[in-house]
């Protein structure tokens, strides 16, 4: 009886249950933002998921070469620890692991120190003094960073080269000064040509951070007694601490992985980092080797974000409570002043001039040597009939146009996506704010920030390379550049997403949808109209960096694909030095009126920077 | 189905159509009977046939580690109209597009023109890369020249000195010379790790270790091993890294450090590609071959093949005729050449070749003329060829060994 009592009421609670799940599964995708969200899932799974899969798979079993030069005993594919054998307990190590991984942090940490006080002491002249000019010089001080770093590292050979590499002389050693070597190549370079272009990425947070913070509360600590100090210590520095640590993070992580830079400075001394190893592994056939490097470089990178996050804990932000708008007071720094002043402006003057004019004159000198007797045309617009690249013009050789073409597309298109596509994210993850779902898009499109962008190149390179499953083989088409930008761009895009999808009223789109508005028409007329100076933040930090990568696509151009970045490298490496640098000023000044043209045209600004 | 629903649905359809789509593709057989490549080779070569299908096929992609490849390309188009799209990926870096594109299975090239022992040892073998000899040379060619590959030029690496520097001739004559103090920081040389021909000089002087360790002898008495490897050529590796050498991205550049004008105490090369010696001409260099002991040229190897599933492949052939040359030269018997080589008799003659014809590359053609300020490579030059077997079997133990010892 009880049984049959029992059986029966289960009975009932599985069809209920089957009932209730049905109409919960119906209900869920009668959500547009859930659909949408499974889709993103979907995506990230093959952008960002499976990349990392493939790394890992592919630093632990056998490729041909392993096979067919090392391990005849072996199969293509079969599992193995050869390659962390090889870098972690060989003769290898210090080579390739140790060293390279000892420089790295070493210029991370080294462009940390001085990049982000550089940026910080900026930021406040720029906010909270009586500077004359400051628009102008906050303007300005954010070109460094819309100029590729590897650019400041051909500039600087340009301008320290000496005679240990002989040949001609660079700028410094034609003047008659002699340079010495650590200043030269190697790490102190490196640090300072990097720190160029990473200071303003500490001077947009933190000066984000110092315009939105009352100075009332600094003044309330000086009015209860505390002495200057102490306010700096007690309430300056907390408060400035969320900004301080994401500048951190960001520089830090992006000096961690870079290529050009040390590519171009260290060879002379031998100087190698786990980028450059990487690059090396991958061109000689052991993409083993670098793929475990690469799994190095992820952790060191994710360790960073952890520990700032722990130190940080939860006070990532401050909000100050008060009926009262903030107020900025500016610190007068009377007699100063102007000197300050001059200061600043010569100091962006020579970060933004000194490389561009010195990289214009070596190309303009027939010797690359600077003898200003021997001005000529000739790697511009090329001598009498000579139209190949070695000798050419650049401005005539059709390599250099279509590669110029291919920036441009690339470019537009990828920033393109990738606002959109911000949009979206930022759509799946606000509307279902609090789910499962929506934490795990946040999450996987963060993920990209901590892989180094050549080794989510070299990633790239081994999973399109090709066809799998229902995706076909992308190796050498331009989809696969585009792709891997957007990819890489998803850190900063979804946040810019979530944060313009933030300030738009649910109650917006819930009035058109009860009013039976399509969920088309509702993202047409009213998300993305409202999204719309987000989006354009985000295209716009996304055309430039697009336009001034080396690191992400160095391993994934063809020939056919080839962008104006890669083919400057290219052109270094072979010795083609003032075509290089003429290619150099062509991107400088292609990503300068990019900007310039879609500041004007959006109204929009760079701070969405830090993500 | 609500609209969500269905865009879903048709997006599986696309992926779906995109799959099916792919997998109708041309099989090797069915390429190679179109090319008429591999067994089924035409015996006789009907050469008016080939420039009537190579000028029906359009623009022919070539992947060359040779920048003179473009003006090939233009005397190419004067002479056929075949317009040829020519891209100069460095020595490794053709052939790893070229078996990257393989193993996507997108042919985008035709002709593969560079050097390397993957490309005898993997491309050749594994059917990546097919060897197409024309008939109009063949006869001249001997047989290693031809099989497995077809060579198109053997290049010549050399130690460059400053003659401007060095007046009385060579500053050094011995090879062990370079890891001497007095050289310490002035040996410079393209980076290895990035350069094939550089890799194959070093591998090379492994291979050669004991006539290394003869020359040693000659002139320092016993050999004391110090870089952990009783071999003598391990031991010169070891050395001149010990005497911190200057890496370089290109032979370009190399070539420009040692052999500017005006420089104090101007470097001295390692093994490099003496090519670079047309420099002195373009650029005003002052770069001369020094002759050591025990070896002063070593012999590189560039060869020409057609890439498998090449979408281009009579003009592919049409291109290797080019390059290869006329046999003309050693039928009249000729044995040097008065520039100008690309234009006259001269460029009628050399075709294709004209661009390499010049110091520091050969024709690999028996009786071949030498161009003008060439190097001999009669004794009493001291010549070693590459062994590229050797050099596929040992190559990556060098790597290895060059990258423990700071290189």
């Amino acid at each position: 009886m009880r049984d049959s009592v029992g059986v029966y009421q289960e009975k009932r609670t599985v069809g209920q249950g089957l009932k209730k799940m049905f109409f919960r599964v119906q209900r869920w995708l009668s959500r547009p933002e859930k659909i949408m969200g499974l889709i993103l899932v979907a995506v990230l799974a093959v952008l960002v998921v499976i990349p990392l899969i493939q790394i890992v798979v592919g630093a632990s079993t056998f490729s041909y070469s392993d096979v067919a030069r090392r391990n005849p005993d072996s199969e293509v594919g079969a599992w193995t620890i050869y390659h962390w054998q090889r870098i972690m307990a060989s003769p290898l190590t210090p080579a390739l692991l140790v060293k390279p991984l000892l420089h790295s942090l070493a210029i991370a940490i080294g462009v940390v120190l001085v990049a982000l006080p550089l940026g910080s002491l900026l930021a406040w002249l720029v906010v909270r003094t009586d500077l004359p000019m400051k628009k102008l010089m906050g303007n300005l001080s954010i070109i460094p960073y819309v100029m590729p770093s590897w650019v400041m590292a051909l500039a600087w050979f340009t301008v320290f080269k000496n005679s240990r590499i002989g040949g001609s002389p660079g700028f410094l050693e034609a003047m008659g000064v002699s340079v010495p070597n650590w200043l030269a190549y190697g790490y102190i370079p490196i640090v300072l040509a990097m720190t160029i272009h990473y200071f303003p990425y500490a001077f947009i947070l933190v000066s984000g951070a110092i315009a939105s913070m009352d100075s009332q509360l600094e003044e309330t600590g000086r009015v209860l007694g505390a002495s200057q100090k102490t306010v700096l210590r007690k309430i300056t520095f907390p408060l400035m601490l969320p900004a301080l640590g994401s500048a951190f993070v960001l520089i830090f992580s992006k000096a961690l992985g870079t290529f050009g830079t040390p590519a171009i400075l260290g060879l002379p001394v031998k100087y190698y980092t786990v980028a450059t190893r990487v690059y090396h592994s991958i061109r000689n056939g052991n993409a083993g080797t670098a793929y475990a490097l690469v799994i190095f470089l992820v952790l060191i990178s994710s360790l960073t974000i952890y520990m700032n996050a722990k130190v940080l804990g939860v006070r990532k932000k401050f909000t100050t409570i008060g009926g009262k708008g903030t107020r900025v007071k500016t610190t007068k720094l009377g007699r100063a002043r102007i000197p300050v002043a001059v200061l600043v402006f010569t100091f962006i003057g020579v970060c933004i001039l000194a490389p561009l004019s010195m990289l214009l004159l070596q190309s303009l000198t027939l010797h690359g040597d600077f003898n200003l007797s021997e001005l000529t045309l000739k790697f511009w617009i090329g001598g009498q009939g000579e139209v190949y690249a070695s000798d050419g013009g650049i401005l005539r050789d059709p390599a250099v146009q279509a590669s110029m073409w291919n920036t441009i597309r690339l470019s537009v298109v990828s920033a393109l996506v990738a606002s959109f596509s911000g949009l979206f994210f930022g759509y799946a993850v606000v509307k279902a704010r609090g789910s499962f779902l929506s934490k795990l898009i946040e999450n996987l499109a963060f993920t990209p920030y901590i892989i180094p962008s050549i080794a989510f190149g070299g990633i790239f390179l081994s999973m399109f390379a090709r066809s799998w499953g229902p995706i076909p083989s992308l190796y050498g088409t331009f989809t696969l550049l585009v792709l891997v930008t957007v990819a890489k761009r998803l850190p900063y895009t979804s946040r810019t997403g979530i944060s313009a999808m933030m300030q738009i009223d649910k109650s917006l789109e819930e009035a058109a949808y009860l009013r039976g508005t399509s969920w088309v028409k509702r993202m047409w007329s009213i998300i993305i109209p409202l999204g719309k100076s987000g989006m354009m933040a985000g295209f716009i930090l996304s055309l430039i960096t697009s336009m001034r990568m080396l690191s992400l696509i160095i391993l994934l151009v063809t020939p056919k694909t080839m962008v104006l970045t890669a083919m400057t490298y290219r052109y270094v490496e072979q010795g083609f030095t003032q075509q290089a640098n003429a290619i150099a000023v062509l991107i400088i000044v292609m990503t300068l009126s990019g900007y310039f043209l879609a500041t004007k045209l959006g109204k929009s600004k760079l701070e969405h920077i830090g993500g | 189905m609500n609209r969500s629903g269905k865009i879903v649905a048709a997006m599986l359809g696309v992926l779906l159509l995109a799959v099916t789509v792919s997998a109708v593709a041309e099989t090797i057989d069915e390429w190679l009977q179109r090319a008429a490549l591999g067994d089924y080779g035409a015996e006789a070569q009907d050469w008016d046939a080939i420039i009537a299908a190579a000028k029906e096929e359009g623009t022919l992609v070539v992947y060359t580690s040779s920048s003179r490849t473009f003006l090939a390309g233009d005397s190419f188009w004067d002479e056929y109209g075949i317009d040829a799209q020519i891209f100069d990926l460095g020595s490794t870096g053709s052939l790893s597009k070229m078996i990257s594109e393989y193993d996507a299975g997108r042919h985008a090239s035709d002709v593969i023109m560079t050097g390397g022992s993957e490309y005898v040892f993997r491309a050749i073998p594994e059917g990546m890369i097919y060897t197409f000899v024309p008939s109009t040379v063949a006869d001249y060619l001997p047989e290693q020249y031809k099989s497995p590959a077809l060579f198109q030029r053997l290049s010549l690496g050399g130690i460059l000195y400053n003659t401007e520097a060095n007046p009385d001739g060579p500053p050094i004559d011995n090879i062990w010379d370079l890891t001497t103090p007095e050289w310490k920081s002035r040996v410079t040389l393209k980076d290895p790790l990035t350069s094939e021909s550089t890799f194959n000089y070093i591998s090379n002087l492994v291979n050669h270790h004991e006539e290394l360790l003869a020359a040693y002898e000659l002139e320092y008495g016993t050999l004391e091993y110090t870089g952990g490897r009783e071999n003598a050529g391990y031991e010169l590796i070891y050395r001149v890294l010990k005497n911190d050498p200057v890496l370089q991205s290109s032979s370009e550049n190399v070539a420009k450090a040692v052999g500017e004008p005006g420089q104090e105490n101007p470097p001295i090369s390692f093994y490099v590609g003496t090519s670079k010696l047309t420099l002195n001409q373009t650029a005003g260099l002052v770069n001369a071959i020094a002759d050591i002991s025990p070896v002063d040229v070593q012999v590189g190897e560039t060869y020409v093949g057609i890439s498998a599933f090449a979408p281009h492949p009579n003009a592919a052939k049409l291109w290797i005729r080019w390059v290869m040359g006329t046999p003309e030269p050693v039928e009249l018997g000729l044995t040097d050449l008065i520039p100008p080589y690309h234009t006259g008799e001269n460029g009628r003659m050399l075709q294709g070749f004209s661009p390499w014809f010049g110091p520091g590359n050969a024709n690999p053609m028996l009786g071949y003329p030498k161009a003008q300020g060439a190097i001999s490579l009669d004794p009493p030059t001291q010549v070693w060829p590459l062994d590229m077997e050797f050099i596929w079997q040992n190559a990556l133990d060098i790597q290895d060994f060059w990258l423990i010892n700071g290189g």
